[in-house]
């Protein structure tokens, strides 16, 4: 870390003193002489930094989003309560001022990539294949605003308005189980652009912290989510960083660590401008990411595979 | 010469006064500490009730749809759009048969009760009537000048305006937030831990009549 520190310090000499290069010939108070010596000086001093960095500049695999699911939405909650041409869309309200829009914002993948999404409005868990064609629907009874596949047959849906957990099977119908609130690990920043995460016991890899290191220049990093672990011992950790403004303005990217702990690949920035704020705001499936946004008339599950 | 720069200084003063808030308003805000605002949002949101089937009905709007069962117990304040009601006014309104909670949906309700986000920080801060919205909340609260993602005190508020308002309530280890708020998808005052990415767009306010500040 010290060594980052003194390379990033004299990365930051070396950009000032050639930028107040100019201004020194044109002074003519250094000879040519001088000047030559100084010249070979730089690049002497270039190198060995450029050696010194080569470990610490190795960067992630940068991963473009790899494709978009969109499923329609509707506003009209009266008719979409009734007409069964309708059951393949979510419903979102418009809100108004001081009342945010409502619409689906809980999401997971079951193994074989088909997404179960909230549908509050409508008190139903929706289930559509992989490309976004509906399926079929639980008819829970409440609104939800959370839904997790705990195991291969285990469902866990939170119910919005007391937050109260509920199991389903896969097939939609109520089950029995063990319900849980505990996240894959714990993040914890330790000091400005690096954190330590502790995945949890149930992830296989507790004992083995996970060193984040944020180095994106005109980047703060604000805040580190664990978000998966898998068995093979690879993690997946969202961070968010921003670069100030007059307003909360921020970037988040989903960065792939190997189980040697260091960074494999990173997505791009995911899109944040949310028209429905969402509770499940990312998932990750065997090496696949998803983030879910609700606009006002559809629902897109963003993809990265990060394979 | 010195005419116009006369106007141009009259005219200024005259944009200044009628863009703030007067000094006679600011006088009449309630004075809080930090500490009394969280206390009040956390009784807000420990708050249990018990819904009866009055409450499940309001008589003034078309298609009313409550968000509660009949005998349902439940933790937090209702949401109310438009709402501002201290624990005892909504218990008074519950025992005459008023419904718990509305949104915006429904309009604005004489025959609901309950409290929406902006009259949620409004009540944190003292305020006792809804005078002020996500828009114009910031007649009541500046924008702090310090780095907000590190610096912002339990008592704050981020928001939104013309959208929500939440209430400050501290930094976790990771970097996150814990907030309150009341939520129309909750359908209640809730206090739970956010990420950044959930409030982007909103701007940092902090009450102008904190005891801290007097």
């Amino acid at each position: 870390m010290l060594t980052r520190t003194m390379l990033t310090d004299a990365k930051i000499r070396h950009h000032n003193m050639k930028v107040e290069k100019p201004f020194i010939l044109r002074s003519g108070r250094i000879g040519g002489g001088v000047w030559s010596l100084l010249v070979v000086g730089l690049l002497c001093f270039s190198c060995s930094s450029r050696q010194r960095a080569a470990p610490e500049t190795l960067q992630p695999r940068n991963i473009g989003m790899t494709r978009v699911v969109r499923i329609p939405a509707t506003n009209d909650i009266a008719q979409s309560a009734s007409a069964q041409s309708e059951m393949g869309k979510l419903v979102v309200t418009l809100g108004s001022a001081d009342e945010l829009p409502e619409g689906p914002d809980g999401f997971d993948v079951t193994a074989n990539g088909a997404y179960l999404i909230t549908d509050p409005l409508r008190k139903r868990i929706a289930v559509f294949d992989g490309n976004g064609a509906y399926r079929s629907e639980w008819q829970i009874g409440f609104a939800a605003d959370s839904v997790t596949i705990l195991s291969d047959n285990l469902v866990q849906v939170r119910e919005a308005k007391t937050g109260e957990l509920h199991l389903f099977n896969l097939e939609g119908k109520p089950a029995s189980g063990n319900t849980t609130t505990a996240e894959p690990g714990e993040a914890r920043l330790t000091a400005p652009n690096t954190a330590i995460v502790t995945w949890a016991a149930a992830t296989g890899r507790q004992g083995a912290p996970l060193e984040i290191d944020f180095d994106k220049a005109g980047l703060k990093m604000l805040s580190v989510q664990p978000i998966a672990m898998e068995s093979s011992g690879i993690g997946y950790v969202a961070i968010e960083s921003t670069a100030g403004g007059d307003s909360v303005d921020l970037k988040k990217t989903v960065r792939r660590y190997g189980a040697d702990g260091k960074v494999i690949a990173e997505t791009t920035e995911l899109p944040l401008d949310y028209f429905v704020r969402p509770t499940d705001e990312i998932r990750v499936r065997k090496g696949v990411v998803y983030q879910l946004m609700t606009t006002m008339s559809e629902v897109r599950i963003n993809v990265w595979n990060t394979n | 010469m010195f005419i116009r720069c006369l106007l141009l200084l009259v005219g200024f003063s005259v944009t200044l006064t009628g863009s703030a808030q007067t000094p006679t308003a600011i006088a009449t805000l309630p004075v809080t500490s930090r500490d009394q605002i969280i206390a009040t949002a956390k009784r807000l949101t420990d708050f249990t009730w018990i819904c009866g089937a009055a409450n499940l009905k309001a008589s003034c709007v078309k298609n009313y749809e409550s968000d509660w069962k009949e005998g349902q117990r439940v933790t937090g304040l209702p949401y109310d759009w438009g709402g501002i009601d201290s624990i005892e006014e909504f218990e008074k309104k519950l025992s005459k048969g008023l419904a718990a909670g509305s949104h915006s949906r429904n309009g604005i309700t004489s025959c609901t009760a309950g409290i929406d986000c902006s009259g949620f920080v409004s009540f944190c801060w003292g305020l006792r009537s809804h005078q002020y919205s996500t828009r114009d909340i910031r007649q009541i609260a500046g924008k702090p000048k310090y780095n907000w993602f590190t610096d912002m005190k339990p008592g704050d508020a981020l928001d939104k305006p013309g959208s929500h308002i939440v209430l400050f309530a501290g930094y976790n280890p990771d970097g996150t937030i814990n907030i309150f708020e009341a939520s129309g998808s909750a359908g209640r005052v809730i206090y739970h831990k956010t990420t950044w990415s959930r409030l982007k767009g909103y701007i940092p306010l902090q009450y102008k009549m904190l005891a801290e500040d007097q």
